[in-house]
This record gives C-alpha cells, structure tokens and sequence, in this order.
C-alpha cells in the first residue's frame, strides 16, 4: 500500500514565485513555508531568474511545477525538454515536479495552453505509457494536476476524477488536487464538485493549488488574479479532511498585489483547517451570490503563464 | 472516434485560427484533418448547459490569441510603443499566424519576431518611394530581442574578471599575442538607427521621435543582471569583433586598422574601459 502523499513531506503553506516579488523575496526572506516555480521559466535561464531561484532554493523547500511536458499530446515525448528538467530538479533539489494532464500542442506546435484531453480509455492508456516514461527519464514518481477545462468531448466515456484514479493507479504517480480547478470545471461541465473531492484517491494527492477565478457568468475562468472564493475554500476543507495533511500552494498569475498580500492569502488555507474557517475578511460568496464580471468577462484568459520580462535597470 | 492524433491537429487548427472559431472549422487546416461544418460542431465537443459547443472553444481561441500577444506585448514594449497598439497587434497577429511557437518555452516566443518583419519588410510606401522607417521598426525589434537574450541567458556573474590592472599586467607579462576571453553575456550589434537611444528615452517614460539614420554599433553586456549597452565607433566595433572571434589582441589591433602605436595605445586604453564594464573574464 501507498504511503500517503506518495511518501512526500507535507510542506505547509506556499505561494508561487513570480518575478515581482524577487526583491522583497531576496531582501526580506518572508517566513514562506515553501516556494513553487514553473519549471519552464528555469530551465535555460543564465540570468537574475536562475540566480533568484537559486538562493530560494538555499533557504527554502522548492517544488517544480511545469507547463509543457504535454503529456496528453499525440505527439512524442520532448526528451531533451525532460532531461533539461530532471537536471534543474537536481540542482534546486525540487522535493517533487509536477505538470498537468492535458496536451499543450500537437505537430511540433505549442499554444502555450493546457488543453483538454477526451476522458475515455483510449486516452487513458496513452498517458499511462507517457507518464511511466517520463518517470523513468525523471527517475521519481510524477505528480500531475487536474486543469481547469473548457470544453468536454463527444468521445468522453469517463469523469476526470474517474480519469485521475486510473491514471494515478496505472501509472503509480502521484496528484496535484487543483481544488478551484475542480470548481471551475464543475461549473463549465455541470457536474457535482463535491462528488469530484470525494473520489480522487486521497493518498496519491501530494499538493493542493488554490487560487481565484473569474465569474463569466456563463462559465468560469481560472484567471489566478484574485483571492479564493468561499465556495472554494469549502471544497478545500473538505478535500483536507479527506487527505489529511498535504502541502497547499497559492496561485497568483495576474493582477498580482504585494508579497505580503499573497502570502496571507494562502496562510488562510492553515486557518481553514486549523479553526474550520477562513478568516473574517475573506469574501464569503457562493456560486449564486459570485460576482459577475461583465466587461472583462470576453477578454478574461485563462492565467497567464508567467512570463520573464526583462526590468527596467 | 477519430484518433487522438486527429482530434488535437483539428482542435489546435481551429483555436490558433486569427479569425474565430467559425473561420478555424471551415479553415483548410482544420478541414484537412476533420470535414466538420461548424453546426456539427457537437459531434465532436459536447455543449454545456450554458454554453453551446461553439462558444466554449472560442474560449481557447481567444485565450491563445491573448495570451500570446501579450508575452510579445510584454517583450517589445518599445516597439509596442513606438508603432501604436494598432500596428502592433496587426504585426503580432501574422507573426503567430505564420510563425506559431515551437518552443517549450515562451522566452522563445518572439526569437523570430524580427526576423519575421525584416522578411515582410514592405519595399516601397504609396508614391513608389521606399520607405525608411520599417528599417528603424526591425533595428528596434532587434535590439530588444538582444536586450532579453543578454538579460536572460549565459553571464559572466560569479567568475573572476578582468580588470584594467589585469589587463596591463596580461600586456606586460605576455605582450600583445594574447587572446582575451570575452563574457558570455557580451554582444556585438550593428544598426541602422540609434535604437539604444530611442529605447533609452521611451524607458524612461518620453515619447521620443523617430530618429535620423545612422550607422551604430553597439555592445551589450549584462553584469551583476543588469544590461547595458555602449556606442562604439566603427574601428572599436572591429577591434571588439576580432577579440569576440578568439583573435589575439595585435590580430584584433590589425583588424581595427591601428599601425602606430598612438593608435595602438588609444585602442588598448578602450580596452582597459571595456575591462570595467565587465566585457572579459580573467
């Protein structure tokens, strides 16, 4: 039988790194339990990014979260792309890389997306083979993240969190339980978000994501630019009495405020579970009383995939 | 069921189509891999109770769309600025249309952007003359490529460096049959227009006019992460050259032209200011 979380540490609270907050990262050392970085904006980093993470990493648990490994997708495996991760992972010595289940582009293209797969045992069996390949190249077990999704498919023959536990069994990985992810995606599918938290399989969950979305009225999108709703906080409570503890990061794409702004965020996630609820200044809506957001609604995207931009020296 | 192969080259064609989700199921990149109309669109992606099977691709088109005009807003804030978001976009549109990323990583995002202005390069404006002025658009789309490749890729911080000391010191011990190691960060430019200038005055919030031409030669060099860039005169730009190359220095002083040893001396001093700036590891 499977250790819970695979056999990996519960690391507390994280937020993710984003270049924003370097600075007050490298001057203040914020009490951080624990950093997240996408792994792709590393990889072939010389400069300040590669620098900046490196001291995180001497102070600091890391964890890599990756956006390309498309291990959904038709086409092959990149294996340069994996060796070039499992040397970073080394390097930082990341406590464990996780991806996504989705495909991110096809005929030698990225969308720089994370698109959906169709949920039946066809595409079952193909990322079962890619994700055992991945871990033989990485040399340690993956741990792979519910998308938020969009679209469903006529060829869907399962559920994701159906999809999630066969995968995980098959493959022997591990899960990253996106908990607004499963909110989102309840709404877009119209399905019982609850019913999802309590059929994962508890003890292959390694890490919880949570962040905000945004209300479209029609659909949701997980746009990372906020705080986390109620609803989802709730989910979050049940999701932690389910799987004990499991390290939890904060999400925080866009529109992002100050350090210290997106620090207490995620250190409410330890008062969820602590007293049983969030704190009092947290917005208490519910997926009727959500607030809509009309004019940014057609531009809204899902988050941005964060971007190294040279500063301004 | 079509296969997944199938499936994806489908859906990908109709998402990173400019034009909508419509336009994607009926483009010939779609059609070739699905002979879908667009009101069979549920045939292959189901609909929610909200939103019909149309409307919730259109999320991923404009997502793509989006999502990638902003990483080359972000990277070619300038250039954004110095054609006006209208051109701009209509620029970024064709260049993802036509050079769609390949790369796992958005740092390769804009790699081919100049590249890609300089090959639609229009060759002559509406009374027959050509027009000057997309050469300063691909010189600037150049320079800010550069800046980010020196901000983000190999430097030279935590190695030794040469110093103006050292450097005499290499001089008297080995005389001037020695080669120096330039940082790996250093690079050489050449423009057509003082872009460094322009990019200078629009960084700092000014809305510069467009420049007259003139030949420029540029090094950029990154030290402790920050970029920064010196004007150099055509015989330092063949001095720097013929160093970056691996020549000895006396190859590299022949090769910017200095005979005498006035020149030499002048030359050398450069060098020694070079040194400072970081240009050479010990």
């Amino acid at each position: 039988m499977r250790p819970p979380r695979l056999g990996h540490s519960h690391l507390g609270f994280g937020v993710g790194l984003r270049t924003v907050h370097f600075n007050h990262i490298l001057k203040q050392h914020p009490d951080v339990d624990w950093f997240e970085v996408i792994s792709e904006n590393y990889l072939d980093s010389g400069g300040r990014a590669r620098y900046v993470l490196d001291q995180v990493a001497e102070r600091y648990p890391v964890v890599m979260h990756g956006v390309s490994m498309s291990i959904g997708s038709a086409d092959p495996l990149d294996f340069d792309y994996l060796r070039k991760l499992k040397r970073l992972a080394k390097d930082v010595r990341a406590r464990w890389v996780s991806d996504h289940l989705c495909w991110t582009g096809v005929a030698g293209i990225n969308t720089h997306d994370l698109l959906p797969i169709p949920l039946n045992e066809r595409t079952l069996k193909h990322v079962v083979e890619r994700v055992r390949t991945v871990q033989d190249v990485l040399e340690r077990p993956l741990v792979l993240e519910n998308p938020s999704t969009y679209v469903g498919f006529a060829d869907d023959t399962m559920m994701e969190w159906e999809f999630l536990a066969q995968m995980a069994e098959q493959a022997d990985c591990g899960l990253l339980l996106d908990v607004n992810n499963v909110y989102v995606s309840s709404v877009n599918h119209d399905f019982d978000p609850v019913a999802y938290i309590r059929s994962v399989p508890h003890e292959r969950v390694v890490q919880f994501h949570l962040a905000g979305h945004t209300n479209c009225q029609t659909h949701l999108i997980d746009t990372h630019d906020g705080q986390v709703i109620e609803a989802v906080w709730e989910l979050y409570r049940l999701a932690r009495q389910l799987t004990g503890d499991v390290s939890t990061l904060l999400e925080w794409d866009a529109k992002i405020p100050e350090f210290p702004v997106v620090h207490a965020e995620v250190l409410k996630a330890r008062d969820c579970f602590e007293t049983g609820r969030v704190g009092a200044d947290t917005r208490t809506l519910d997926t009727a009383g959500e607030a809509p957001v009309w004019n940014d609604a057609i531009e809204s995207i899902p988050h941005s995939l964060e971007f190294l931009v040279p500063m301004a020296e | 069921m079509p296969d997944l192969d199938l499936l994806q080259r489908w859906f990908q064609a109709v998402i990173i189509h400019p034009d909508g989700v419509v336009a994607g199921v009926l483009g010939p990149d779609a059609q070739q891999h699905m002979d879908l109309s667009p009101d069979e669109l549920e045939r292959v992606v189901t609909r929610s109770r909200s939103l019909t099977a149309a409307d919730r691709v259109a999320i991923y088109g404009r997502a793509y769309h989006a999502r990638l005009t902003e990483c080359l807003e972000a990277e070619f804030r300038v250039l954004r600025q110095a054609l006006g978001d209208d051109l701009f976009r209509m620029f970024t549109r064709a260049y993802l249309s036509n050079c769609p990323s390949q790369s796992y990583t958005l740092a390769d995002l804009g790699k081919g952007f100049p590249g890609y202005l300089h090959d639609t390069r229009p060759a002559e404006g509406a009374e027959g003359k050509e027009e000057t002025w997309p050469d300063f658009i691909i010189d600037l789309a150049r320079f800010e490529r550069a800046f980010s490749e020196v901000y983000d890729g190999a430097g030279a911080e935590g190695a030794p460096m040469l110093s103006a000391e050292g450097l005499r010191t290499l001089l008297t011990d080995q005389g001037l049959e020695v080669p120096l190691a330039p940082a790996a960060s250093l690079r050489l430019l050449t423009f057509r227009y003082p872009v460094h200038d322009y990019f200078d005055a629009a960084r700092r919030g000014k809305e510069p006019e467009l420049p007259a031409p003139a030949e420029t030669f540029l090094a950029m060099n990154r030290r402790d992460y920050v970029v920064t860039t010196i004007e150099l005169s055509a015989t330092q730009h063949a001095l720097l050259s013929g160093l970056l190359e691996g020549e000895t220095l006396g190859q590299s002083l022949r090769r910017a032209g200095a005979s005498l040893p006035e020149e030499r001396e002048q030359l050398i001093a450069c060098i020694e200011k070079w040194s400072e700036h970081g240009f050479f590891c010990a």
